[in-house]
């Protein structure tokens, strides 16, 4: 007979009992992969976020990032045109967008408030798709008007200083060379980026119009947009040695809430897997070591007539597999029901901690993901049922069978 | 064919002893058929395992075919997988197999050639009269169907060794006579050697001779066989060593 079919008869023999291993295998199953693709998207979601943000790498003066400047733009990148070509002429890239990084005073004539600034090329909008919700207005324009700057303003700092679409502001901001600069600019659009610290702060401006508020032709940094996400690694080696010095920083190494939620996460599936894992080990080596008990009297005869224990315990395990791979395709299939389902209930999720939007709930469905949980509880079944019939299996032929 | 040579075995409550076989001798030739018989506790059941190589505590030694029986439990395996054939009480047959998976089991453990497997079990089945029911599950078999299906499973793979443990006890008189024919046919066109532990007489006046056990000591045999089996038992020949 086939062992395979042998097995699969052994555990019909107690139908409930190979029903509740299936159960709790799947159960396993739909927990891990509900979990785990809960966090691939949100894994998936901040990398987006994050690269849609600053891009995918930033090109910046070498220490950019942990040294201030005493004035602004001191580390500032120039000629910083040649370098943006040069990008651009590489067909992996999809756009490379100066900034600057600009703080100090808006005022409405009455009153003032800190800003954070930003200084950006207008495709910038365009560019990097819905990362803003607009409240009202709109974003800056391609072609502004030589008469008056336009201004982007975070949805707290707008209501602060009681500003709407139209109004004039005054930004005051140091120069480069030290001086104190002022411009006027009109509120074009009033935005929340979801985040409150930010809305309260943060402003956008034509890069243009930075350079002109603090008098200079540097930019902070080129963020370089790719096509695909995973050829960040490969442009860096590929343009490290024509950069002359100058830093590339990939997007991880930026995306510090996406690394933090990332630990996090992994941390949580980690330990809701291992308990997944202690879960199936210890119900399937109860389910098989009553099944090895049951049949001491068969194992008995069968090593009497000259099976070997690795041909006995190879019968258990055959069993553990048939259970594995009934409640795993079982736990997939419902997994995947259940990514149809959240789709289609389009449930939203309330804010996470420090932002006032929420987002909507989507399970990723991974095969990678269904590859990797499908092997962890194959070895922990394999494992227990090892373990259940070594028991069974290592009792005398002669006190086997006489088991009664 | 099979010697036991000075075979002696103890068990051990606490620190207890309690000799089970005291120096047991014996020579069992080919093709004999020889009934092993003895009150309860008399070491009958300690000496068919010893026999039938499922127990390897015990000093002395076992020859088989000639050859020295070694504790290794690879090399008892094989002999018991080889050359062993057994039959139980209570048949012993594996529920989710059917009859002909059970009776192949044998073959399929030595590696035998699927066609020649058919062939093999086709004859027994039908020595043993259940060519029909090859195909059933043996819980849709009578007791004495079950019995000749062991009976063929034990000997399929054409064993020197077939040891039974009171194959018989738990038939009605007929059946038991069928299945004490078929041992006797079927043993006897292949030469194969009987060890049963019995105290049926239906079983044992079939067997060339009869060998009874006491305190684990080979007795002689009429007397003492007398008294467990009855006066039919005069007939046969009781050796003991």
């Amino acid at each position: 007979m086939n062992k395979f079919k042998f097995a699969g008869l052994n555990l019909l023999r107690n139908q409930r009992r190979a029903l509740l291993s299936v159960s709790i295998i799947a159960i396993a199953v739909l927990a891990l992969m509900t979990s785990g693709g809960y966090g691939l998207y949100t894994y998936h979601s901040l990398e987006e976020s994050t690269s849609r943000d600053i891009g995918h790498i930033m090109v910046t003066q070498p220490q950019y990032f942990e040294q201030e400047p005493d004035l602004p733009l001191g580390n500032g990148l120039t000629q910083y045109e040649q370098i943006r070509q040069l990008w651009l002429a590489d067909s992996r890239v999809k756009a490379v967008q100066p900034r600057i990084e600009l703080s100090g005073l808006i005022s409405n004539g009455e009153n003032s408030s800190i800003f954070m600034g930003l200084g950006v090329l207008p495709n910038e909008f365009s560019l990097k798709g819905p990362f803003l919700t607009l409240e009202q207005g709109h974003s800056l324009p391609l072609q502004s008007s030589p008469d008056v700057s336009p201004i982007m303003l975070g949805k707290d700092l707008a209501r602060s200083l009681k500003l709407n679409i139209g109004d004039l502001v005054t930004l005051l901001s140091t120069t480069t060379e030290g001086a104190l600069n002022a411009l006027d600019f009109q509120v074009q659009g009033i935005y929340s980026t979801g985040i409150p610290e930010l809305d309260k702060r943060q402003i956008y401006i034509s890069l243009a119009d930075a350079q002109s508020l603090l008098v200079t032709d540097k930019v902070s940094t080129l963020s370089v947009f790719a096509f695909e996400t995973e050829s960040t690694s490969q442009l860096i080696s590929e343009f490290q040695p024509a950069m002359n010095g100058l830093e590339l920083t990939p997007w991880w190494q930026r995306a510090f809430f996406y690394q933090g939620v990332k630990s996090l996460y992994n941390r949580i599936f980690g330990v809701l897997g291992v308990v997944m894992a202690v879960v199936v080990f210890v119900a399937l080596f109860n389910t098989l070591t009553m099944s090895v008990t049951e049949r001491t009297r068969e194992i008995g005869t069968l090593a009497a007539l000259g099976a070997s224990s690795g041909e006995l315990i190879l019968n258990f395990i055959l069993e553990a597999l048939w259970l594995v791979i009934v409640g795993v395709l079982v736990g997939l299939a419902l997994s995947g029901l259940l990514t149809l389902g959240v789709l289609w209930a389009d449930i939203q999720m309330p804010p996470p901690p420090g932002r006032n939007q929420g987002y909507p709930l989507v399970i990723y469905f991974s095969f990678s993901l269904a590859a990797l949980v499908s092997f962890c509880i194959a070895v922990v079944c394999v494992l227990s049922s090892w373990l259940a019939a070594r028991q069974g299996v290592k009792k005398p032929i002669t006190e086997a069978l006489i088991y009664v | 064919m099979l010697q036991l040579l000075q075979i002696q075995k103890s068990y051990w409550q606490g620190e207890i002893e309690y000799p089970a076989l005291k120096g047991i001798n014996l020579d069992v030739n080919q093709g004999e058929m020889v009934a092993l018989c003895g009150p309860s506790g008399s070491g009958k059941s300690t000496l068919l395992n010893i026999c039938g190589l499922l127990d390897h505590q015990f000093e002395g030694e076992i020859r088989l075919a000639g050859t020295k029986v070694e504790k290794d439990p690879k090399q008892r395996m094989l002999l018991r997988r080889q050359q062993l054939g057994f039959v139980f009480q209570r048949f012993n047959l594996i529920p989710v197999m059917t009859v002909f998976e059970n009776i192949a089991y044998p073959l399929t453990l030595n590696g035998v050639h699927p066609t020649q497997i058919k062939r093999r079990v086709s004859e027994l089945l039908e020595a043993v009269g259940l060519a029909a029911f090859a195909q059933h599950r043996p819980d849709r078999l009578s007791g004495g169907q079950q019995q000749r299906v062991a009976l063929a499973r034990a000997l399929v793979h054409e064993p020197l060794l077939v040891i039974a443990d009171e194959p018989t006890a738990s038939l009605d008189s007929k059946t038991a006579q069928q299945v004490v024919g078929l041992m006797r046919t079927i043993g006897a066109q292949q030469n194969t050697t009987f060890i049963i532990a019995s105290h049926d007489e239906r079983m044992t006046q079939h067997c060339d001779r009869i060998i009874h056990l006491q305190d684990g000591v080979l007795q002689a045999e009429r007397d003492l066989c007398d008294s467990v089996l009855g006066e039919n038992m005069n007939k046969q020949k009781v050796l003991s060593r």
